[in-house]
């Protein structure tokens, strides 16, 4: 093999390699738009919201929210009621203690 | 020795083209891997930005719907709130009714007992004022035996609080389930000792404190 065949052939391997690279870049390229692309789609299709569903979601929350306040405050009054009915005979006397100022005379 | 040469030769040029060779492959390799990387990389991202798009866009929706509603449902909490309160103070008032009732039934039954509330709310009163001559305006009812109360309570003021306070029966009367009013000449300082004062401070004073006791 003469030298200059031998370049030759050098040049013809380098200009392959390069091409093998120049294709890998291409190839790399093609990833990285394809996975642009998925990811607009994506982003797309996960933040599709029904909205009517969204507010009427909200609103039966809302209503539970104050049918809840409502049941809180109609056990609070209940619980208020029943104790005071359990202990109602203490609570006069105690009244009637501090109203009338008889101290532990008054029973 | 020219044939041995020439197959060196051609080894190193084989050895040269492989090195070019593999070393192209290595490269495009490395630069697809790289590439796969980034796109797992920007689909993870795209993931992460659609959650926190998708949560400010719920977020936004339901914002709009509670400040379109919110003056209802302020109202709302409001009536139910004032309807509880509403309920507690009929508790209130009925407890507060049925301290009335033996009050009204102590003071007409047992006179002696009566008698010594008088005079603890004389003293209380007398205690709570500074002027040492006092007007004690009491019922219509109440008035002999208030009367009967005055000297005793004057002896007890010195004897147990040391004040000498002159204590003497106003002419006006007071309307009133009983108890007294104290006062001085001018009226300029008043105490009011009837039982329905006495109730609406323990009103406001004792039964929300026994009221909370009692709702733990």
């Amino acid at each position: 093999m003469g030298e200059v065949g031998f370049i030759s052939i050098l040049i013809e391997e380098e200009r392959k390699a390069e091409l093998i690279i120049e294709n890998a870049k291409k190839k790399a390229e093609e990833i990285i738009e394809e996975a642009k692309r998925k990811a607009k789609a994506l982003i797309e299709e996960r933040t599709k919201i029904n909205e009517d569903e969204i507010i009427e979601k909200e609103l039966k929350y809302i209503e539970k929210e104050v049918e809840e306040l409502k049941k809180k405050l109609d056990t609070d009054i209940s619980n208020l009621r029943e104790q005071i009915n359990k202990k109602k005979a203490d609570i006069v006397n105690m009244l009637l203690r501090q109203i009338l100022l008889l101290g532990e005379k008054y029973e | 020795m020219s044939e041995q040469v020439s197959i060196e030769e051609k080894e190193i040029v084989e050895a040269l083209l492989k090195e070019v060779r593999e070393s192209a492959q290595k490269e495009a390799e490395k630069i697809l891997k790289e590439a796969e990387e980034k796109a797992k990389e920007i689909l993870k991202e795209a993931e992460a930005r659609a959650e926190e798009e998708l949560k400010k866009k719920i977020e936004r929706i339901k914002k709009r719907v509670r400040s379109e509603v919110s003056s209802k449902i302020a109202l709302e909490k409001m009536k139910i709130r004032r309807e509880y309160l509403m309920e507690k103070e009929r508790i209130i008032e009925d407890l507060l009714s049925e301290v009335s009732e033996k009050i009204r039934r102590l003071i007409e039954k047992d006179s002696e007992k009566y008698k010594l509330c008088l005079l603890n709310l004389i003293i209380e009163a007398t205690l709570n004022m500074q002027n040492e001559k006092l007007f004690v305006v009491t019922t219509k009812r109440d008035t002999k035996l208030v009367e009967e109360i005055l000297p005793e309570a004057e002896k007890l003021l010195l004897k147990k609080y040391s004040r000498k306070v002159r204590l003497r029966l106003a002419e006006e009367k007071i309307e009133a389930l009983g108890g007294v009013v104290l006062r001085d000449k001018n009226s300029k300082e008043i105490y009011n000792n009837t039982i329905e004062a006495r109730i609406n401070r323990v009103k406001t004073e004792v039964l929300p404190k026994i009221l909370s006791e009692i709702a733990k």
